[in-house]
């Protein structure tokens, strides 16, 4: 404090700062730049103090401290859940949201989704890569007998492209995956909206991979972009039955028809890319569309708990 | 009460509310109605309490029998939005993400509730935080908590959002007596004009906090009304019941009928044979001196 403003302020009341002013810092009310003079001046003046602490909302002060100690807790906290694979997806997949303009609130509903963990996307890897394998081991063994094999060799792979993004979006309802499933079942988010976009996002991270390792498999040809629509009718088709029968019946009821239906593909034409071809691509997109339609007719009968 | 015929929109009204799990009848046309204020929901194990707070907090269905919360029907979906939108709950079992901190997994709990905007979101979950004085332990992992504290945390995202109706299951199961007693203490300073109603195992709870009673046994309603008033109605509630449940009854009886002068079976409930959640045993009726 200089000796200047020290013989201002030592007159009993302070010479370089006006009330008004000081009552209307303390409400916020000055401009960027008068605010930083009262800044810089209460501390060389005791009367300016007085003055503020007079004026100061305490009940408002007491909010912002309160709300600046839960942002730091919250900052401290890192993300939700740590430990785990939100930890990295917090930070690569969570500051790629994050500029996409994912609001912080959605993030964090789709970071604690059992499906979206490291531990389910693991395995969701190594499924995959058991699939790679196993066509890689058949392919070679037929090319050292002479023998064309590679539509046998996809059959793991083809069966199972559309049921890991099915297993995700169960996993991501299933009450026993969730521990606060009963938080989640009573809170008003917990209806369609929560629902569509776990299940968009379940869908897209499981479908990436699929359509990845699909260029890895022998002889795949267009089967990374062949792998998608099959991939969403068999989701959308068992969402939409969910909304008839209860979930994991529905989940387990279109997984089994898919299973037939490679099944089916197999057996009669000798190969199981049959269920991947022209008609069956167009017969996808009849499913997607009329599982949709389904869905969006029969949305409000779609209740985890009231239903359970 | 047959049906619900006159909707209060400050009130949970249910009329022969039945739920069976395959062949295990968990409530048998229950009746009731549970005002402002806090209402004990008092049984042993296996009474219905659990599954009556769960179907209230729509997170099961009943079989059977009307229900009405807050003047909404939770058979419609907008009414069970509705009910969600005012309710705070606190299950008997509250389970966290494994490594959950305690202002994260509040800051979750508020997402449900659907405060998105984020300045309110953290000031709302600073106000909880305060209220069950957990504010420095925000930063903290739910694991390396204690088992009060986690109750506490349970209570704390059950008062997110300030919600009109709180169901909380059991709050105070496994707490010491002083445990206990701060929670007591912390359930009475809410405000009195949301309906607030809790299941306990422990008569005293009801007695220290509780403005209503239900008294529930084997699924159906034995009592409702003031503490104190269930113990004006004699032996009858008890008659043409099996043994082990008329003792039941009367022990609660004679719990209800002093409450300034803690019999042995009190002071019993507040020691470690509580901790399984089950009224003491052996039932000592006391005589009348």
């Amino acid at each position: 404090m200089t000796d200047a403003s020290r013989q201002i302020c030592d007159e009993g009341r302070c010479q370089a700062v006006a009330p008004e002013l000081v009552a209307a810092y303390s409400r916020g009310a000055l401009a960027q730049a008068a605010a930083w003079s009262v800044e810089a001046h209460l501390p060389a003046c005791r009367y300016c103090r007085a003055a503020l602490a007079v004026e100061v909302d305490r009940a408002r002060l007491e909010r912002n401290r309160a709300v600046l100690l839960t942002r730091l807790a919250l900052s401290q906290a890192g993300g939700p859940v740590t430990g785990t694979a939100a930890v990295l997806l917090t930070g690569l997949a969570g500051r790629l949201a994050a500029w996409c303009g994912v609001p912080p609130h959605i993030w964090r509903l789709l970071s604690v989704t059992p499906s979206l963990r490291r531990s389910w996307l693991a395995g969701v890897a190594l499924v995959l890569g058991t699939a790679i394998g196993t066509a890689r081991f058949v392919v070679v063994h037929a090319e050292a007998a002479g023998a064309t094999a590679r539509p046998a060799g996809l059959l793991l792979f083809l069966l199972l492209a559309p049921l890991l993004p099915l297993a995700g979006v169960a996993a991501a309802f299933y009450p026993r995956l969730d521990p606060a499933a009963d938080l989640a079942t009573a809170a008003p988010l917990s209806g369609i909206w929560l629902f569509c976009v776990r299940a968009v996002a379940v869908i897209a991270a499981v479908l990436v991979p699929v359509m990845l390792a699909a260029l890895a498999v022998p002889g795949g040809g267009w089967l990374p972009l062949l792998v998608v629509l099959p991939a969403l009718a068999v989701s959308t088709a068992a969402v939409a039955l969910a909304t008839v029968v209860r979930p994991l019946a529905a989940a387990i009821g279109v997984g089994v028809g898919w299973v037939g239906v490679v099944a089916g593909a197999s057996l009669t034409a000798g190969s199981a890319v049959i269920a991947y071809g022209g008609m069956a691509q167009a017969a996808s997109l009849g499913v997607l569309i009329a599982a949709g339609c389904l869905f969006a007719a029969r949305r409000r009968a779609l209740d985890f708990g009231w239903n359970r | 009460m047959e049906s619900v015929k006159t909707v209060n929109h400050r009130s949970v009204q249910a009329a022969q509310l039945t739920r069976r799990y395959g062949r295990t009848v968990a409530l048998d046309h229950a009746d009731l109605e549970i005002c402002a204020g806090i209402t004990g929901l008092l049984g042993p194990n296996g009474a219905g309490k659990t599954t009556l707070l769960s179907i209230v907090a729509t997170v099961a269905s009943p079989d059977a029998g009307q229900l009405s919360v807050l003047g909404h029907d939770p058979r419609d979906a907008a009414g069970r939005l509705a009910i969600r939108r005012s309710l705070g709950y606190l299950p008997q079992e509250l389970g966290y993400h494994r490594h959950f901190k305690v202002a994260a997994f509040l800051d979750y709990v508020a997402i449900l509730k659907e405060i998105t905007d984020t300045r309110r979101r953290y000031a709302e979950v600073a106000r909880v935080l305060a209220v069950t004085a957990l504010e420095g332990v925000a930063g903290r992992p739910i694991r390396t908590l204690s088992g009060g504290m986690r109750r506490r945390l349970g209570l704390a995202q059950a008062l997110l959002g300030d919600p009109r109706l709180l169901v909380l299951d059991e709050p105070a199961a496994g707490l010491d007596p002083e445990q206990r007693l701060r929670f007591r203490e912390m359930l009475s300073g809410l405000p009195a004009d949301r309906v607030t109603v809790l299941s306990t195992h422990q008569v005293d709870d009801v007695i220290a906090i509780c403005s209503s009673v239900v008294v529930l046994l084997a699924g159906q309603v034995r009592f409702t009304g003031p503490p104190a008033g269930c113990a004006g109605r004699g032996t009858s509630v008890a008659c043409g019941r099996p043994r082990s449940e008329r003792r039941s009854v009367l022990a609660v009886r004679r719990w209800l009928l002093a409450p300034h002068r803690p019999t042995a079976a009190v002071r019993r409930s507040s020691g470690p044979g509580d901790r399984r959640g089950r009224l003491p045993a052996p039932i000592r009726i006391d005589r009348p001196r």
